[in-house]
C-alpha cells in the first residue's frame, strides 16, 4: 500500500506500435512512444491531444485491454505485469473506464440493472440477496431512480446512459477511473450535469481520474495536472494553473489559441498552426517541427527530450526556455 | 413471411405426429392385391408397386427426414457455435479451425455427401454425419465473423475492463448479438438437410430399404411415372412443401434482422 | 417560371424563411420537428444557427436545400431565396440552383465525397453540370484554382487522389472547394462543418470560411451545437430548441446579455477559464431535451426552466421583438434581463 503522496499510478516509458498498411506499404506507427506519467490519489490528470496523439491507446494500455510493447505500469506500488492472475483480477477492481459513446459502451441487450450488477457479480462483491439493494444504491449515487434498473439502454437519453456507465464503473469502488472523452458525445446542456457528477464522485469516493479530452476549457476547469500528447509523445506536462498561465510548448500554445473561445470580443486573428497531423510521416527529430512556427534546423536532427523546466513542469522542446511568460 | 413458414412447418410436424394417432399407419405390409392403386378412401395417396400405402410411407418418411434434419442441425449448432466462438477469439485456434472449415467448403455439397456415405456406408446416422460435415463450416464462419465484428466494440471492451472472462464476454455479450444470423443459417441449414437427405436417399445412399424415405420413394416411382403418377407427386410435393416452409422461416428471420427494413422515424 | 414573392420579403435578403413548420409523417398524424421558424439571412452576412440534438437545425438546412427525407413534409410556411419561392419550385429549377447558387458543406466529408472517384473528377463534375459551356481544360484549371483557394498545398497533385487518402481536414477543404467551384454561390450552408475535426484543424477551417465569405461576398448559414464556434465566426445568431427559434440576436449581444433562459443556461454551463472556480460545480440545466413526439402545452422549455411560472406551462410564448434586432420567445424576458447582469467573460 502506498503512502498518501506517492503516485497511485505510474507509467514508465510505455511504448506501443501498430502496423499500418497503406496501399502496399506497411509502416510501423508508434501510437504511444516513451510515455511516463503519474497520477496521485484523488487528483485528475488530464490528457489532451488531437487525433493520432495516442491518448486512446494509452487508455487501453493502462486499463490492460492491450499489452504494451515495452515499458512498465506500476499501480499501487506494484508493477502490473508481474502480478498473478488473481492479482490481475483485483487490478480490474481498482481501475475502471468510462467511454466516449454512451450508447455503444453499454451492452444493448442487458438491462441497466444487469449492467451495473455485472462487476459486482464478477468480483463477488454482493450476494444474490444483497445484489438488488446494492444496485439501487449505486444508481442512486449517480442520480438515477431505482426504476431505471429495469430499462434497456436504448430507452434512455444520452445523459442517462452515461450515468449508467459511471454507475457501472464505480460499482467496485475503484481507485482510478480512466475517462475517455466522457462528455464529448453528449448534448451541451447535459454535459455540465455529468461533469458535476464526476466531480462529486471524486470528492465522495476519493477517486483519481485520468481524464482524456480535447476540450481545453473543460480540462482547465477540472484538471489538476495537464499532459499534452502529440503523435505518441508527451510534449508538455504541468499543473493546470501553470499550464494555462504560461504554456511552454509551441503545440500547447497552438491548442490553446485554436480553441474556440465563447466570447465574440476575443476572436482569434489567425489560425495558430498550419498543416495537418502527420501520422507516421515524420522521422527523426521533433515530430512537430513541420508545423512549428519556431522550428530550428536543430529540431529536424535531435528529438527534444521531456525536460524538467520548472516546478513539476516538463516540456519537450529545444526552445522551451524562450517561452517563459 | 416468417409466420407463414412457421405455420407451414408446424402443420407438417403436427401431421406427422397426429395422423398415426387417428389412422392406421402401415408403411411396410406388402400386398399384391392392392398394388398400384390410385388415391381412394382406404389409401388417400394411393399405393405403390408393392401394394404399400403411400400416405403411411410419407408419414414415416417425414419422421425420418425430420429426425435426420433435426439431429444434423442440432449437432451443427452445438459444434458450429462453439468452434466459431473459439475461432473468432483465439488467433491460433482460428488458423487450425478455419483451414479445416474452409477446405470442407471447397467441395460441392452433394459430392462431399456422397463421398462420406460411400466411405461410411448407407444408414440414417451416417446421413446425419454427412449433413453435419456439410453445414458446420458455414455456421462456424457466421459465428466467427460475428465474434470478430464485436471484439472491438466499446461494450465488449467495457465488459473486459470490468474483469469479465473471455467465456463470459463470448457467451453473454457477443453471442446474443449473433443469434440472428445464426438462426438464419440454421433454418436454411435445416431445409438443406432435408434436401440433402432426399438426394442421398434418391441415390440409394440414405437409410436402407425398407425405410420409406422421401427420396427413396421418388427414386422408386420413376419406373411407374406413366402408369402411377401419384407415386412421385406425393413425395415430390411434400419435399417442396418442407423446403419452402423452412426457406420462408429463414428469409423471414433475415428480413426481421435487416435494420433497413425497419421504419425508422428520425 | 419561378414564383416571385419578393414583395413580401425583406429587401436584399438572400434567404427569407417565414413560419416554417415541418412534420414527419407517422401513423397517428404528424410529428412536428420544426415549428413556426422565421429566419432571414442578408447579403454578405454570416448567420449562425445553434442548437442541440432535436433542435431541428439539420432538418432546417435540408428544407432550404430541398433535400428533406421522404417522410418529412412542409406543413406550413415559405422559404424564399433571392425572392424566389423554393418550396414550390419545380425540381429541375431547384437542382440548377443547388450547387450553383446555394451550396452545402456537410458534417461528414466522407459522405459528401464519392469514395470511388478521384478528387479532380468530383470537382470537375460539378462544373460539368452547372457550367456546361466550360471546356474540359478550363474545368481542370478551375478545380486547381479552387483547391489553392481553400489552402491545399500541391493542388495539381491532389486532383489524382482519392478521398480516403486525405485527412479529415483536407477532405473538408475539398468539400468547401466543391461547394464554391461554380463561383456564383450566394448562400453557403455549413452543417456542423468542423464537428468531426481536431481543434487546430477546426480553427483553420473556420478561418477559411470567414476569409472566403469576405472575399466572395457570399452569405453563410453556419449550423452548429458549439457555442465557441458561433462566437468566433458569425455575426448574428439564432438559438433553436426543440424545433423552435427561442432567441435571435447579434452575436455580441447574445453572449454579453442572453435573454432566453435556455441561452443563459447554455452559456453559464460552459467551463470558464477562471481559477477561483476550479473544480467547482458548473451551473447546469436540469432535465433532458424533450422528444418531439411528446405533446406539450405551453413553453417547450418550461420543464427545465428555473424561471418558470404557472403561465409558462399553460401558454406557449411567441417570438417577441426585444430591441436592436433581437427576438426572444419568453414571457419573462424583460424582468429577467433587469434582474441578472451576466458576469463579463473578458474581465
Amino acid at each position: 500500500m502506498i503512502g498518501p503522496s506517492q503516485p497511485l499510478l505510474r507509467t514508465v516509458g510505455l511504448r506501443k506500435s501498430y502496423r499500418l498498411r497503406n496501399g502496399g506499404v506497411t509502416r510501423e506507427i508508434a501510437a504511444v512512444d516513451d510515455v511516463s506519467i503519474s497520477v496521485t490519489p484523488g487528483e485528475t490528470l488530464a490528457i489532451v491531444g488531437e487525433s493520432g496523439c495516442g491518448k486512446s491507446t494509452l487508455a487501453k494500455l493502462i486499463t490492460q485491454l492491450e499489452p504494451p510493447d515495452s515499458g512498465e505500469i506500476v499501480f499501487d506500488g506494484l508493477p502490473v505485469a508481474t502480478r498473478s492472475r488473481r492479482e490481475r483480477l483485483a487490478f480490474r477492481r481498482d481501475i475502471q473506464m468510462i467511454f466516449q459513446d454512451p450508447y455503444g459502451s453499454l451492452t444493448p441487450h442487458f438491462r441497466v440493472g444487469t449492467l451495473v450488477a455485472e462487476p459486482l457479480r464478477i468480483h463477488r462483491l454482493a450476494t444474490a440477496a444483497t445484489l438488488r439493494q446494492r444496485v439501487a444504491e449505486i444508481l442512486d449515487s449517480v442520480g438515477l431512480a431505482p426504476e431505471i434498473a429495469s430499462r434497456f439502454p436504448h430507452e434512455l437519453s444520452g445523459g442517462q446512459r452515461q450515468r449508467v456507465s459511471i454507475a457501472r464503473a464505480i460499482a467496485t469502488r475503484p481507485r482510478l477511473i480512466v475517462c475517455d472523452e466522457p462528455v464529448s458525445a453528449l448534448d451541451v446542456s447535459v454535459r455540465s450535469q455529468i461533469v458535476n457528477l464526476l466531480l462529486d464522485l471524486q470528492r465522495d469516493l476519493g477517486l483519481s481520474y485520468l481524464f482524456i479530452s480535447h476540450d481545453l476549457a473543460l480540462v482547465n476547469h477540472i484538471g489538476d495536472t495537464i499532459c499534452v500528447m502529440y503523435l505518441g509523445r508527451i510534449v508538455e506536462q504541468a499543473p493546470a494553473a501553470a499550464f494555462f498561465a504560461a504554456p511552454r510548448h509551441p503545440y500547447s500554445r497552438a491548442l490553446i489559441a485554436s480553441s474556440p473561445f465563447p466570447d465574440p470580443r476575443r476572436r482569434n486573428t489567425a489560425p495558430a498552426v498550419h498543416g495537418e497531423v502527420e501520422v507516421g510521416a515524420v522521422s527523426g527529430g521533433c515530430k512537430f517541427r513541420n508545423r512549428c512556427p519556431l522550428a530550428l534546423p536543430k529540431c529536424s536532427e535531435i528529438d527534444p527530450p521531456l525536460r524538467h523546466i520548472a516546478l513539476d513542469h516538463h516540456v519537450a522542446c529545444h526552445r522551451a526556455e524562450e517561452m517563459a511568460g | 413471411m416468417l409466420t407463414v413458414g412457421l405455420l407451414m412447418l408446424t402443420l407438417l410436424i403436427l401431421a406427422t405426429v397426429l395422423i398415426p394417432l387417428f389412422v392406421q399407419i402401415d408403411a411396410f405390409s406388402i400386398s399384391a392385391a392392392t398394388k398400384l392403386q390410385p388415391p381412394s378412401w382406404s389409401h388417400p395417396l394411393g399405393t405403390d408397386e408393392l401394394g404399400r400405402d403411400q400416405m403411411s410411407r410419407l408419414v414415416v418418411g417425414a419422421n425420418i427426414s425430420l429426425r435426420i434434419a433435426f439431429a444434423a442441425t442440432a449437432l451443427t449448432a452445438i459444434f458450429g457455435i462453439s468452434l466459431g466462438m473459439v475461432s473468432g477469439q483465439y488467433p491460433i485456434a482460428d488458423i487450425i479451425i478455419s483451414q479445416i472449415s474452409d477446405s470442407l467448403l471447397i467441395f460441392p455439397g452433394v459430392v462431399l455427401a456422397i463421398m462420406i456415405l460411400a466411405a461410411l456406408g448407407p444408414s440414417e446416422v451416417n446421413v446425419v454425419i454427412a449433413v453435419f460435415v456439410l453445414y458446420v463450416p458455414r455456421v462456424i464462419r457466421t459465428v466467427r465473423a460475428a465474434v470478430i465484428e464485436y471484439r472491438g466494440a466499446d461494450f465488449v471492451m467495457a465488459a473486459r475492463s470490468l474483469g469479465a472472462s473471455d467465456l463470459r464476454v463470448l457467451a453473454l455479450h457477443i453471442f446474443p448479438r449473433a443469434i440472428g444470423p445464426i438462426m438464419v443459417q440454421l433454418s436454411l441449414g435445416f431445409s438443406s438437410a432435408i434436401l440433402v437427405e432426399a438426394g442421398l436417399s434418391f441415390l440409394g445412399l440414405g437409410a436402407p430399404p425398407p425405410a420409406p424415405t422421401w427420396g427413396g420413394m421418388i427414386s422408386g416411382a420413376r419406373e411407374f411415372i406413366r402408369t402411377a403418377p401419384w407415386m412421385m407427386i406425393a413425395p415430390g410435393a411434400i419435399i417442396t412443401y418442407a423446403v419452402v416452409s423452412l426457406n420462408f422461416i429463414g428469409d423471414g428471420l433475415r428480413d426481421m434482422l435487416d435494420p433497413r427494413s425497419h421504419s425508422v422515424g428520425r | 417560371m419561378m414564383q416571385d414573392i419578393s414583395s413580401t420579403n425583406t429587401v436584399g435578403s438572400v434567404l427569407d424563411v417565414r413560419g416554417l413548420t415541418i412534420g414527419f409523417r407517422r401513423r397517428a398524424g404528424h410529428v412536428r420537428v420544426i415549428r413556426n421558424v422565421d429566419l432571414t439571412v442578408n447579403q454578405s452576412e454570416i448567420v449562425g444557427l445553434v442548437g442541440e440534438s432535436g433542435s431541428g437545425k439539420s432538418i432546417f438546412a435540408r428544407a432550404v436545400l430541398g433535400t428533406l427525407p421522404t417522410q418529412a413534409e412542409v406543413l406550413e410556411g415559405q422559404i424564399a431565396f433571392d425572392g424566389h419561392d423554393l418550396l414550390h419550385m419545380p425540381r429541375q429549377q431547384l437542382q440548377r440552383l443547388r450547387g450553383d447558387r446555394i451550396a452545402l458543406v456537410p458534417q461528414e466529408p466522407m459522405t459528401s465525397l464519392n469514395p470511388s472517384l478521384r478528387i479532380g473528377r468530383q470537382l470537375t463534375e460539378v462544373l460539368e453540370v452547372h457550367r456546361p459551356e466550360m471546356q474540359s481544360m478550363a474545368r481542370v484549371e478551375r478545380a486547381i484554382e479552387m483547391l489553392d483557394l481553400v489552402g491545399m498545398k500541391f493542388p495539381r497533385e491532389r486532383l489524382a487522389q482519392y478521398p480516403h487518402q486525405l485527412s479529415g481536414g483536407l477532405r473538408q477543404r475539398v468539400a468547401i472547394a466543391m461547394a464554391l467551384i461554380c463561383g456564383r454561390v450566394e448562400l453557403l450552408i455549413a452543417d456542423e462543418p468542423t464537428t468531426a475535426l481536431d481543434v487546430t484543424i477546426q480553427a483553420q477551417i473556420l478561418d477559411l470560411f470567414v476569409r472566403l465569405q469576405s472575399v466572395q461576398k457570399m452569405s453563410v448559414l453556419l449550423i452548429t451545437h458549439d457555442l465557441g464556434v458561433i462566437a468566433q465566426t458569425v455575426q448574428r445568431v439564432g438559438v433553436m430548441y426543440a424545433g423552435e427559434i427561442v432567441e435571435m440576436a447579434g452575436v455580441e449581444d447574445l453572449f454579453a446579455a442572453p435573454l432566453h433562459p435556455y441561452t443563459r443556461g447554455l452559456l453559464d454551463s460552459l467551463p470558464r477559464p477562471d481559477d477561483a472556480a476550479h473544480k467547482s460545480h458548473l451551473p447546469s440545466i436540469a432535465g433532458a431535451i424533450p422528444s418531439p413526439t411528446a405533446t406539450h402545452h405551453g413553453c417547450t422549455f418550461a420543464d427545465r426552466c428555473s424561471f418558470r411560472v404557472e403561465l409558462c406551462q399553460r401558454l406557449a410564448p411567441e417570438l417577441e421583438p426585444a430591441g436592436k434586432g433581437r427576438f426572444v420567445r419568453c414571457f419573462r424576458w424583460k424582468e429577467l434581463a433587469e434582474r441578472f447582469v451576466r458576469v463579463d467573460v473578458a474581465s
